[in-house]
Order: structure tokens, then sequence, then C-alpha cells
């Protein structure tokens, strides 16, 4: 199949850069066994959704080379993207105490996993639009320079779609991931730390008063901090999770061999526990060491880019992948508290395996595009 | 803006360098400390995976073996409470006791990887057993010590003297090792103690058997010798107190020799009063009192108080083996032992050899010297005073005819209720094959509970050919 793929590259995006579809070949390879191993009637599903994926990319590859146009539409995929966000919340199906699904007859999606493209695109065509003007600071308070407050107004909406998230469907992790988006977008675009400031303390406003205001942030925190308050019950899935990624030790307990399935909800989430339990620290590092390079990948096309927009998709795009995958990896390593994201790749799902793949086409174009102009 | 790419990339780079110090953190350093949490089941998941060697006795009768139920593996103990004293249990939920306990590494086969072609089996998940153990118990002896115990409480240890190989370890009431889950709290609550091995673990007044230290000592001592003459009144006065001989009776003269085959406690007070307190407990330390003696199965120490803790009261009663004295069967096993091999006390052991799945052997045992309490001409001279307590003294009920035993009765005071009878002796005194140690608890007097279950397994001993 990636074999397919890397001819479809050759072919439609001469150029591209060479590293990122062997990692997420990798990836979803590794994810993809260690599904058949964890939940073997998942596993046809998975890669049925691989498949798909594939032909996304082509897709992608088909229609988006001049992706150009997108920007021109900006606003458009705001609405989509809030749409696609919100959706779920009066039509969803709620699931493990997040409402984040629609469904469709037997298919259902999390279309959160989408609307986070389309928020690239509309952050990165505004912000490309608007980076000059932001960057003007025209009134100072406090010692500190600010912008004319009209230009404020989507740092505010912004943070305002994270909290209805949070108090919507109930999904702190996403909430997270779309305020983290912006902030490092409006960061890269405007290179303004004070956005980034302003926009940390109304976030951690928030978190602080959902904290207080919703009992199962302050649950998931509690839960965080000391896992032993109780961990047959509300902690069972963290615990067991350490438990199974202490006893992977240096190389694993070999493919099958450890108790990973004792994690709730392992296939999706916790896969990362099962790969540190099977295949120990080595196969955890190395996991964790594509990730990075993925971005890093992602933010070197993002350097090549020639104009604003590309650069700032690209670097939407790659900071999605990065926030993606610390917020799962660390929740499921206890480093910081657990929101339930999936691990881009690898966890089991079609939704998040469609978004990351066109993701992966994406950025391709990108590097191809630039690429071919610098020739 | 490429400048804040590259910065952060760098912090980006750096969070994902956390995530690897904290995995690095949970995979090594915090890993154990996780593992032994009660919470976590993934150590019991493994052991259920591994099949366990079995444990085989000396005439090759399986005492303890693996069978496969559905994807694990469940224990099986094909002599169910007649060997639990010797292979104890193995229970996912409450541990282990017993041979399962002290040789777990062997018997799940976690010591180390033996091999390569082991260690690649392992890693393909293919079913690596553990190693199985054979022991120097002979069933026979066994069954017989199990049935002469009965329905009383009780426990029997039968070894080989010259070499420390142990031929049969009884104790009674006993357990079904296969049902130990079932009736886990049936049986801790249980106030006779079925889970308790009372021929290592459990410690009685041992009574006149103890003599044989007090006769070692006093005889190294020159506090006496065979023909001493000594007044044997039923009653004599000690520092305020009295000692009193069994039942009262009086021997009026008599020698050191008959007051050990007639077990005069008077006697052995004065002999007592010459030696004093401190030479007294350091025998006793010399025959291994105040130290756990080193064997497969997990034993305890047996006690006696420090000399400087007693009066000269107390030394006369400890030199009978009775007020604070404790010792263990298997501790009054090994003294009987040290008459019989010329002084020296052997290593007591039950694993004789330890082989891996493949029939490579892992470990032998050796037979090796753990103490040498006396002399060998002490020995020698001990051997004879206890071939007198069978011939004429106490312990006539122990004699096999043909055979010359060597014994000690003992019937321990213990209160009001009646007292431990006990017997320790040896067979044939001029070339010892076997040793017995029995106690019956409150089974009365030694010379007529003890002794003729003890005569009982030497005879059945003396049938098998050597050990």
């Amino acid at each position: 199949m990636f074999i397919v793929l890397h001819a479809a590259n050759r072919y439609f995006v001469r150029e591209a850069d060479p590293t990122l579809l062997p990692l997420s070949a990798f990836l979803s390879g590794l994810g993809l066994v260690m599904i058949w191993r964890l939940k073997p009637d998942l596993a046809i599903a998975q890669a049925i959704w691989i498949s798909a994926g594939t032909i996304a990319i082509l897709v992608v590859f088909s229609t988006l080379r001049r992706y150009q146009w997108l920007k021109d539409y900006k606003y458009t995929w705001a609405i989509v993207g809030i749409i696609l966000l919100f959706a779920p919340a009066f039509i969803g199906v709620e699931r493990g105490g997040a409402k984040l699904w629609i469904s469709f007859g037997p298919v259902s999606f999390q279309p959160a996993e989408i609307a986070k493209i389309f928020f690239v695109f509309f952050l990165a065509a505004y912000l490309g639009e608007k980076r000059e003007l932001l960057s003007i600071s025209t009134k100072r308070v406090f010692g500190f320079w600010l912008p004319e407050l009209k230009h404020l107004g989507p740092l505010i909406a912004m943070w305002l779609i994270s909290l209805v998230t949070l108090i919507l469907e109930r999904d702190l992790g996403t909430s997270l991931l779309f305020l983290g988006l912006f902030l490092v977008m409006l960061y890269v675009a405007t290179g303004r730390p004070v956005y980034v400031s302003l926009g940390f303390i109304l976030f951690i406003a928030g978190v602080t008063a959902s904290y207080f205001a919703f009992s199962y942030v302050q649950a998931r925190v509690d839960i965080w901090l000391d896992p032993w308050i109780d961990p047959s019950g509300r902690g069972y899935q963290i615990v067991q999770s350490i438990f199974a990624i202490a006893s992977g030790g240096l190389t694993g307990s070999g493919l099958g061999l450890g108790h990973p399935t004792l994690i709730p909800a392992v296939q999706t989430d916790f896969i990362f526990s099962s790969i540190a339990e099977e295949l120990g620290l080595l196969g955890g590092v190395a996991v964790v060491l594509s990730f990075l390079l993925f971005t890093l990948r992602g933010l070197k096309i993002a350097l090549l880019a020639k104009n604003d927009f590309g650069r700032l998709v690209a670097v939407g795009l790659a900071s999605v992948f990065a926030l993606q995958s610390f917020t799962i990896i660390g929740g499921t390593t206890k480093l910081i508290p657990l929101t339930g994201v999936t691990l881009p790749y690898m966890s089991y799902g079609g939704s998040s395996i469609l978004m990351n793949f066109i993701l992966l086409a994406l950025l391709l174009v990108i590097s191809a595009k630039e690429a071919t102009q610098v020739e | 803006m490429n400048k804040r790419i590259g910065r952060l990339g760098i912090i980006i780079t750096a969070a994902f360098i956390v995530i690897i110090v904290n995995l690095t953190y949970l995979q090594f350093i915090a890993a154990s400390e996780l593992t032994a949490k009660p919470e976590n089941i993934r150590p019991t998941l493994n052991k259920q995976k591994i099949r366990r060697g079995d444990i085989i006795s000396a005439d090759g009768q399986v005492l303890a073996t693996s069978r496969k139920v559905g994807d694990t593996y469940k224990r099986y103990y094909p002599e169910g409470e007649l060997a639990s004293p010797i292979t104890g249990y193995y229970s996912t939920e409450y541990g282990r006791a017993g041979l399962e306990l002290t040789f777990d590494e062997y018997l799940s086969g976690q010591t180390k990887v033996s091999s390569p072609e082991d260690y690649i089996k392992r890693l393909l998940g293919k079913d690596v057993p553990g190693d199985n153990l054979s022991l120097t118990v002979n069933m026979d002896i066994q069954k017989t010590a199990d049935r002469l115990l009965g329905s009383r409480k009780g426990a029997i240890v039968v070894l080989n003297p010259k070499t420390g190989a142990v031929l049969a370890l009884a104790s009674h009431p006993s357990y079904n090792p296969n049902n130990v889950d079932q009736n886990w709290n049936t049986l801790i609550n249980d106030p006779n103690g079925p889970m308790l091995n009372r021929a290592t673990q459990s410690r009685f007044t041992p009574g006149s058997t103890f003599k044989m230290v007090t006769a070692a000592a006093a005889l190294e001592n020159a506090s006496a010798t065979t023909g001493t003459v000594f007044d044997a009144p039923g009653t004599i006065k000690i520092y305020g107190g009295k000692v009193t001989n069994f039942a009262g009776e009086n021997y009026s003269r008599i020698t050191f020799a008959d007051a050990f085959a007639k077990s005069v406690n008077t006697v052995f007070a004065q002999v007592s009063k010459s030696l004093g307190g401190p030479k007294l407990v350091d025998a006793a330390r010399a025959f291994g009192f105040g130290e756990k003696p080193p064997f497969d199965l997990p034993a305890s120490e047996s006690r006696i108080p420090q000399a400087s803790e007693m009066d000269p009261l107390e030394v006369a009663w400890s030199s009978v083996g009775q007020g604070r004295v404790q010792a263990t069967p298997l501790t009054m096993a090994l003294i009987g032992a040290a008459v019989a091999n010329d002084g020296k006390i052997m290593q007591p052991y039950l694993v004789k050899k330890i082989q891996d799945a493949g029939g490579n052997t892992v470990y032998e045992a050796s037979p090796k010297v753990w103490l040498s309490p006396m002399k060998h001409g002490t020995s020698q001279i001990v051997k004879s005073l206890m071939e007198r307590v069978v011939n004429e003294g106490t312990g006539k009920a122990a004699k096999i005819p043909g055979v010359q035993v060597a014994g000690k009765t003992g019937t321990a005071e213990v209160g009001k209720d009646n007292p431990h009878a006990w017997f320790v002796g040896f067979a044939p005194a001029e070339n010892p094959q076997v040793l017995v140690a029995v106690i019956i608890e409150n089974g009365g007097i030694g010379g007529r509970t003890a002794a003729p279950i003890a005569r009982e397994i030497m005879q059945e001993a003396l049938k098998k050919p050597k050990n």
C-alpha cells in the first residue's frame, strides 16, 4: 500500500520531503500490528481505514497540488471547522463521558479530528494576511504594547471556542489542542510573545475555572496528581497504564507476551503503553523519536516554504501533530493529566487515521511545491 | 518568522526529551516499585503462564506437578496432605510456602537463562518449563510417619545423620495444598494451625531430650563422668526453689549413666550447678540454639535464655529442658544426629538434585558439616548413655530385635496440660543409618507415646537401601 503511495508520491509531488512517508508508514504499520495483537477484530477495520487514508492522500495530491486557492476561502474553512467541532454536541453520541462522535449507520467518526485541518487553513490564511497588522502594537498597557482591540477579536474567539468545546463536549484534550494550535500559530506569525502569554493566562484562567466548575475536570487532575487514591476506580486506567509501562523494561516483554489488554481502551488512547510494555524502552523511544522527527520535518517544510500561507499551514499541521502526540504520550505516562486524544497513525480509529493521512499529504504537497519553485 | 519556527522546534524537541526521560524513569527507576504494588496483577498473570517444575521424591513419586488448564497452568499435588509439610503450597492469590517458596526461582525457571536456545524460546513465547526438584524424601517412610501421627498433633523428622539428608518430615494436622485457595480462610483461622510446619517452625519445650546437650557439656567440662555417683532424691532445693523428678520418684544414690538412662532430674540439677549457666548456654549454642538451621525449608531458631538472665534455679531447670528452653523438632533431631555422627552435625537438606527440563543437572547437594558441637570421644560416651536408655531405661519401647537402638526420651511439662511426649533416637548405634525425632503434643510420657513411633519408623527406614 505504501509502495503505491510512494509511486503516487513520485508522480504527483516530486521533490517532496523524503522522510515523512516512511515515518508514517512505520508508525501506522506498527500501530496496525499492535491493534492486531490487542484486538484482532479491529485490525481489519483499521487496515480498511489505512486504505481509505491512502485514497485520501491520492485525492489531496490530485486536487490540492496548487493549494494556494485555499486561502481565498478562509472564512468558509472557519465556519466548516466550527460546524464540525460543535456538531457532535447536538447530534452526537456520547462515549466514555465525552460527546465526540457522529454516527452514520455503522460508521461513526469524530468530526473534531477533521476540524483541526480546517482551523489550520483558516488561521494560516487569516494570520498570513493580518500578521503585519497584528505585529504593530499601538497601545501601551501596563508596560506591554498591545494592538488595537479589534485585532484581538480572533484571539478571544479562539479562546471561547476552546472553552465551549470543554463545556459542550466535555473534551479537555481537544480543547487544549485547539488553544495550543492557535497560540503557536499566533506566535510564529506575529512574533509577539505577549499574545502567547495573554492567551496562556486566559487558558489557565479557563482551566482553573473549569477545574472548580466541572467535576470531571477535577477528577482528571486529582487522579493525575495521585492515582493511588482510587486505583481500582477512577485511577484504574492510568494505574494500569503505568504498570504496563513499568513492566516493559529495556526490551519489553516481546510482542504478544505482555498483558496490555488490562488497560481499558488500550487500542485507542493507550496504544503507546502497550508498545512500551511489549517493546520496552527501546520501542517506546523509537516511537517517540519518530513523532519528533516527523514534527521537525514538518517544521523544516515550513522553513523552506516560500509564501506565508504555505509556511503557516505547515507550522500549524506540524504543531497539531506534535501537540497531539505529546498530549497523549504525556498523558499515558502520567507526565501531564490524562486527556483522551488519539496517537497519530497508531491509535485505532478511522477519523484519526484519515485526518493524519490528509495532514501527511498536505505537508508533502507543500514541500513539493516549494521545492519545485526553487528549481 | 523562520527564527520563531526554529525556536518552536527547540521547544517541541525539549518536550519530547522530557517524555523520554520520564519513560526511562518509569521503566527503570520506578519499575520494581510499581511491579510490587498490590494492585498490579501482572506478576501473577506471568506466573500462571509458566509450567513450574515437578517435585519428585527419592523413590520416584511425584509430589507436585503442573497441569494445563486452558491457557494457564494449575498446580497439582498428587499426595495432598501427606507431602504438604515438604512441598508447601503454591497459590496465585495467597503466595507460596514450603519448597514452593524456597525453591521458587528454580521451579518457575526464573533463575537465569541457562542457554541461548532457552532465551530464544522465551522470546518466542514458547513454553520453557521450570526446573524439577529431586528430593531425599522416601515416601514409604513419610507414609509411616504420617500414619503414626494419625489424628494427634505433632511432628516427626527422619534423617540420615551421616549426610543430613532428610528422609521424612511430617507435621500434623496438615492441609491439602490442592485446595488452599478455596479453604484459605478456614485454614488460617483454624486454632490447630494446619498451615504451620511444626517440624521446622514450631518451638516446643524439649524436656529431657535436652539432657543430650547437658550430658555432653558435663562430660566435656569434667562436671561428671559416666561413673560419678550422685544423691538422687525425689526433690532437691536450689536457690530457694526446687527441682523434682518426674512423678517425684526417689532413686537414692545413682551413677550419672543411670541417671541419664532413667532421666533423673535431681542429678542433672546438681550437674548443672557445677557446670554453671554460661557453659550450659554455650553448649546449647554449639548444638545450634539461637541460630536458624540452614535448611531447604523455612526453619525457626531454637531458644535458650542468656546465662546472665537465669538464676541458678532456672539454670537447673534449663539443664533438663524445662523453663524457657524452646526447641524445634528439627533442632532436636540435629542434636541427636551430632551424637550419631561422631560429634558433627551435617547440614540438613531435602533437595538432592535440581534438573532443568532438558535433564541437565543444575544443582546437586553435597553433604557438609554444619556444626561440630562436641569431641568425637564425648559423642561416643553420650551414644553409650543413649543405648542404655533404650536397653534398660525410659526408652525400652524403642527396642528393635537384632538392632542396637540409641535414644533419649522426653516428657516435657507444659503447665496443667498433658506433657509433650518426645523421643530422639537412631539405629543401628554402631553405624547409624537413620535418626528419628518425634514429638506428640500433649501426648503424655515420651517413653510410652513417642518411643514406639520412633521404633516403627526406624524399622521401616532400615528396610530401605542406603540413601
